[in-house]
Protein backbone atom coordinates (compact mmCIF):
# COMPACT_ATOMS: atom_id res chain seq x y z
CA UNK A 1 0.00 0.00 0.00
CA UNK A 2 1.34 3.46 -0.89
CA UNK A 3 1.69 6.35 1.54
CA UNK A 4 -1.19 8.15 -0.16
CA UNK A 5 -3.44 5.13 0.44
CA UNK A 6 -2.42 5.03 4.10
CA UNK A 7 -3.17 8.76 4.36
CA UNK A 8 -6.60 8.32 2.80
CA UNK A 9 -7.41 5.47 5.16
CA UNK A 10 -6.17 7.44 8.15
CA UNK A 11 -8.27 10.47 7.18
CA UNK A 12 -11.27 8.15 6.87
CA UNK A 13 -10.81 7.07 10.50
CA UNK A 14 -8.50 4.05 10.25
CA UNK A 15 -6.41 4.44 13.43
CA UNK A 16 -4.04 1.59 12.57
CA UNK A 17 -3.19 3.37 9.30
CA UNK A 18 -2.61 6.62 11.17
CA UNK A 19 -0.38 4.97 13.78
CA UNK A 20 1.66 3.30 11.05
CA UNK A 21 2.04 6.65 9.24
CA UNK A 22 3.13 8.43 12.40
CA UNK A 23 5.65 5.69 13.10
CA UNK A 24 7.01 6.01 9.56
CA UNK A 25 7.34 9.81 9.81
CA UNK A 26 8.56 9.93 13.41
CA UNK A 27 12.32 9.96 12.88
CA UNK A 28 12.29 12.65 10.19
CA UNK A 29 9.90 14.78 12.20
CA UNK A 30 11.96 14.32 15.38
CA UNK A 31 15.07 15.45 13.54
CA UNK A 32 13.26 18.54 12.21
CA UNK A 33 12.06 19.49 15.69
CA UNK A 34 15.40 18.69 17.35
CA UNK A 35 17.11 21.18 15.02
CA UNK A 36 14.69 23.91 16.14
CA UNK A 37 15.02 23.37 19.90
CA UNK A 38 16.60 26.42 21.55
CA UNK A 39 19.99 25.64 23.09
CA UNK A 40 18.93 26.68 26.57
CA UNK A 41 15.93 24.32 26.58
CA UNK A 42 17.52 21.22 25.08
CA UNK A 43 18.02 19.75 28.51
CA UNK A 44 14.37 20.04 29.45
CA UNK A 45 12.45 19.66 26.18
CA UNK A 46 13.09 16.74 23.84
CA UNK A 47 11.77 16.24 20.33
CA UNK A 48 9.71 13.35 21.72
CA UNK A 49 8.01 15.69 24.20
CA UNK A 50 6.99 17.92 21.31
CA UNK A 51 5.85 15.03 19.14
CA UNK A 52 3.79 13.52 21.96
CA UNK A 53 1.83 16.79 22.08
CA UNK A 54 1.70 17.05 18.29
CA UNK A 55 0.32 13.52 17.89
CA UNK A 56 -2.45 14.31 20.35
CA UNK A 57 -3.53 17.11 17.99
CA UNK A 58 -3.14 14.82 14.97
CA UNK A 59 -5.46 12.18 16.44
CA UNK A 60 -8.04 14.85 17.20
CA UNK A 61 -7.80 16.60 13.81
CA UNK A 62 -7.16 13.79 11.33
CA UNK A 63 -10.82 13.68 10.33
CA UNK A 64 -10.61 17.22 8.99
CA UNK A 65 -7.30 16.68 7.18
CA UNK A 66 -7.82 16.71 3.43
CA UNK A 67 -5.38 14.42 1.58
CA UNK A 68 -3.98 16.42 -1.31
CA UNK A 69 -0.72 16.26 -3.13
CA UNK A 70 2.10 13.88 -2.15
CA UNK A 71 3.98 15.19 0.85
CA UNK A 72 0.94 17.01 2.18
CA UNK A 73 0.62 14.77 5.22
CA UNK A 74 4.22 15.31 6.28
CA UNK A 75 3.87 19.06 5.80
CA UNK A 76 0.71 19.02 7.94
CA UNK A 77 2.46 17.02 10.66
CA UNK A 78 5.43 19.38 10.62
CA UNK A 79 3.20 22.45 10.98
CA UNK A 80 1.40 20.94 13.98
CA UNK A 81 4.68 19.90 15.62
CA UNK A 82 6.22 23.34 15.10
CA UNK A 83 3.18 25.01 16.67
CA UNK A 84 3.38 22.69 19.66
CA UNK A 85 7.10 23.39 19.95
CA UNK A 86 6.36 27.12 20.06
CA UNK A 87 3.77 26.52 22.81
CA UNK A 88 6.17 24.40 24.87
CA UNK A 89 8.93 26.99 24.51
CA UNK A 90 6.57 29.73 25.73
CA UNK A 91 5.55 27.59 28.71
CA UNK A 92 9.13 26.85 29.71
CA UNK A 93 10.20 30.47 29.30
CA UNK A 94 7.40 31.46 31.67
CA UNK A 95 8.46 28.80 34.17
CA UNK A 96 12.06 29.98 33.98
CA UNK A 97 10.97 33.55 34.65
CA UNK A 98 9.50 32.41 37.94
CA UNK A 99 6.61 30.09 37.29
CA UNK A 100 3.99 32.81 37.35
CA UNK A 101 1.37 30.75 35.60
CA UNK A 102 -2.21 31.88 35.85
CA UNK A 103 -5.25 29.66 35.76
CA UNK A 104 -5.87 30.66 32.16
CA UNK A 105 -2.30 29.97 31.14
CA UNK A 106 -1.96 26.57 32.77
CA UNK A 107 -3.37 24.01 30.40
CA UNK A 108 -5.76 21.91 32.34
CA UNK A 109 -6.71 18.31 31.95
CA UNK A 110 -5.39 15.62 29.76
CA UNK A 111 -2.13 17.24 28.83
CA UNK A 112 1.40 16.26 29.80
CA UNK A 113 2.49 19.85 29.24
CA UNK A 114 0.51 20.89 32.30
CA UNK A 115 2.18 18.17 34.38
CA UNK A 116 5.59 19.21 33.05
CA UNK A 117 4.73 22.85 33.84
CA UNK A 118 3.96 21.83 37.40
CA UNK A 119 7.22 19.92 37.69
CA UNK A 120 9.08 22.96 36.38
CA UNK A 121 7.32 25.11 38.93
CA UNK A 122 8.22 22.66 41.68
CA UNK A 123 11.86 22.94 40.64
CA UNK A 124 11.68 26.75 40.47
CA UNK A 125 9.91 27.12 43.79
CA UNK A 126 12.19 24.77 45.65
CA UNK A 127 14.92 27.28 44.82
CA UNK A 128 12.86 30.38 45.60
CA UNK A 129 11.55 30.33 49.18
CA UNK A 130 9.59 33.57 48.80
CA UNK A 131 7.37 32.02 46.17
CA UNK A 132 7.01 28.72 47.95
CA UNK A 133 4.33 29.79 50.39
CA UNK A 134 1.76 30.80 47.81
CA UNK A 135 1.99 27.55 45.89
CA UNK A 136 2.31 25.13 48.75
CA UNK A 137 -0.88 23.23 48.10
CA UNK A 138 -0.27 22.56 44.45
CA UNK A 139 3.39 21.79 44.86
CA UNK A 140 2.78 19.50 47.83
CA UNK A 141 0.33 17.59 45.66
CA UNK A 142 2.91 17.21 42.89
CA UNK A 143 5.53 16.12 45.42
CA UNK A 144 3.15 13.59 46.97
CA UNK A 145 2.17 12.27 43.55
CA UNK A 146 5.83 11.85 42.67
CA UNK A 147 6.37 9.85 45.84
CA UNK A 148 3.65 7.44 44.76
CA UNK A 149 5.30 6.58 41.45
CA UNK A 150 7.40 3.51 40.84
CA UNK A 151 10.97 4.19 41.88
CA UNK A 152 12.50 4.17 38.41
CA UNK A 153 9.75 6.42 36.99
CA UNK A 154 10.16 8.84 39.89
CA UNK A 155 13.92 8.90 39.48
CA UNK A 156 13.59 9.56 35.74
CA UNK A 157 11.17 12.47 36.19
CA UNK A 158 13.23 13.94 39.02
CA UNK A 159 16.45 13.81 37.05
CA UNK A 160 14.82 15.20 33.93
CA UNK A 161 12.54 17.92 35.24
CA UNK A 162 13.82 18.77 38.71
CA UNK A 163 17.56 18.41 38.19
CA UNK A 164 17.39 19.30 34.49
CA UNK A 165 19.66 16.55 33.20
CA UNK A 166 19.74 15.77 29.50
CA UNK A 167 18.55 12.36 28.34
CA UNK A 168 22.15 11.35 27.62
CA UNK A 169 23.21 12.35 31.13
CA UNK A 170 20.27 10.49 32.62
CA UNK A 171 21.11 7.36 30.64
CA UNK A 172 24.64 7.45 32.00
CA UNK A 173 23.49 8.14 35.57
CA UNK A 174 20.82 5.41 35.49
CA UNK A 175 22.88 2.87 33.58
CA UNK A 176 20.20 2.53 30.89
CA UNK A 177 19.87 3.27 27.19
CA UNK A 178 18.52 6.64 26.05
CA UNK A 179 15.49 4.84 24.64
CA UNK A 180 14.79 3.21 28.00
CA UNK A 181 15.13 6.58 29.72
CA UNK A 182 12.62 8.13 27.29
CA UNK A 183 10.25 5.25 28.03
CA UNK A 184 10.60 5.78 31.79
CA UNK A 185 9.81 9.48 31.38
CA UNK A 186 6.82 8.78 29.15
CA UNK A 187 5.39 6.23 31.57
CA UNK A 188 6.29 8.39 34.56
CA UNK A 189 4.42 11.40 33.16
CA UNK A 190 1.41 9.21 32.46
CA UNK A 191 1.44 7.85 36.01
CA UNK A 192 1.95 11.32 37.46
CA UNK A 193 -0.97 12.69 35.47
CA UNK A 194 -3.13 9.83 36.72
CA UNK A 195 -1.99 10.44 40.29
CA UNK A 196 -2.78 14.14 40.05
CA UNK A 197 -6.13 13.67 38.33
CA UNK A 198 -7.87 16.87 37.31
CA UNK A 199 -5.24 19.58 37.62
CA UNK A 200 -7.92 22.25 37.92
CA UNK A 201 -8.45 21.29 41.56
CA UNK A 202 -5.02 22.76 42.34
CA UNK A 203 -5.50 25.97 40.47
CA UNK A 204 -7.14 27.92 43.28
CA UNK A 205 -3.78 27.97 45.01
CA UNK A 206 -1.89 29.33 42.04
CA UNK A 207 -1.31 33.03 41.51
CA UNK B 1 31.85 -9.15 10.44
CA UNK B 2 29.32 -6.30 9.99
CA UNK B 3 25.90 -7.22 8.58
CA UNK B 4 25.41 -6.88 4.85
CA UNK B 5 22.96 -4.44 3.30
CA UNK B 6 20.67 -7.37 2.53
CA UNK B 7 20.78 -8.60 6.14
CA UNK B 8 19.96 -5.12 7.38
CA UNK B 9 17.06 -4.87 4.96
CA UNK B 10 15.68 -8.26 6.03
CA UNK B 11 15.99 -7.24 9.66
CA UNK B 12 14.09 -4.00 9.04
CA UNK B 13 11.39 -5.94 7.18
CA UNK B 14 11.03 -8.39 10.08
CA UNK B 15 10.62 -5.52 12.52
CA UNK B 16 8.05 -3.88 10.25
CA UNK B 17 6.12 -7.18 10.05
CA UNK B 18 6.10 -7.50 13.84
CA UNK B 19 4.89 -3.91 14.21
CA UNK B 20 2.19 -4.46 11.55
CA UNK B 21 1.03 -7.65 13.31
CA UNK B 22 1.00 -5.78 16.59
CA UNK B 23 -1.17 -3.01 15.07
CA UNK B 24 -3.52 -5.59 13.52
CA UNK B 25 -3.89 -7.44 16.84
CA UNK B 26 -4.63 -4.21 18.66
CA UNK B 27 -7.23 -3.21 16.07
CA UNK B 28 -8.92 -6.57 16.64
CA UNK B 29 -9.15 -5.73 20.32
CA UNK B 30 -6.24 -7.77 21.64
CA UNK B 31 -3.97 -6.36 24.31
CA UNK B 32 -0.37 -6.57 23.17
CA UNK B 33 2.46 -6.44 25.69
CA UNK B 34 5.43 -4.62 24.20
CA UNK B 35 7.67 -6.02 26.90
CA UNK B 36 6.61 -9.53 25.87
CA UNK B 37 7.26 -8.78 22.19
CA UNK B 38 10.76 -7.64 23.08
CA UNK B 39 11.30 -10.79 25.14
CA UNK B 40 10.14 -12.92 22.19
CA UNK B 41 12.52 -11.24 19.73
CA UNK B 42 15.75 -10.44 21.58
CA UNK B 43 17.71 -10.83 18.35
CA UNK B 44 15.92 -7.80 16.91
CA UNK B 45 16.99 -5.49 19.72
CA UNK B 46 17.64 -2.62 20.03
CA UNK B 47 15.77 -1.63 16.85
CA UNK B 48 12.53 -3.40 17.79
CA UNK B 49 12.57 -1.78 21.22
CA UNK B 50 13.04 1.62 19.62
CA UNK B 51 10.13 1.03 17.22
CA UNK B 52 7.89 -0.07 20.10
CA UNK B 53 8.97 2.91 22.18
CA UNK B 54 7.81 5.22 19.39
CA UNK B 55 4.61 3.23 19.04
CA UNK B 56 4.00 3.59 22.77
CA UNK B 57 4.46 7.36 22.48
CA UNK B 58 1.97 7.40 19.58
CA UNK B 59 -0.48 5.17 21.47
CA UNK B 60 -0.34 7.40 24.47
CA UNK B 61 -1.24 10.42 22.35
CA UNK B 62 -4.10 8.41 20.85
CA UNK B 63 -5.37 7.48 24.32
CA UNK B 64 -5.20 11.08 25.49
CA UNK B 65 -7.06 12.23 22.37
CA UNK B 66 -9.80 9.70 23.12
CA UNK B 67 -10.05 10.86 26.72
CA UNK B 68 -10.23 14.49 25.60
CA UNK B 69 -12.94 13.68 23.05
CA UNK B 70 -14.90 11.77 25.70
CA UNK B 71 -14.82 14.82 27.96
CA UNK B 72 -16.07 17.16 25.20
Amino acid sequence: MSEEEFVQRAAAGDEAALRRLLLAHHDQLAATIARQLPDDLRRTISADDVLQEAYLVVFRKIRVFEPGQPGGFHAWLTTIAEHRLADLIKGHRRAKRGGGLTQAELRVGNDDSAVIDMLQMLAANSRTPSRKARMDEAMAAVQAALENLKEDNREALSLRYLEGLSVAEMAERMGRSEGAVHMLCTRGLQSLREELGDLSRFLSSLP
Amino acid sequence: MPPTERENSERAQRIQRIVDECLARQVSGQIVSYDQLIAEHPQLMPELGEALRKLELIDRARQRAREANDRN
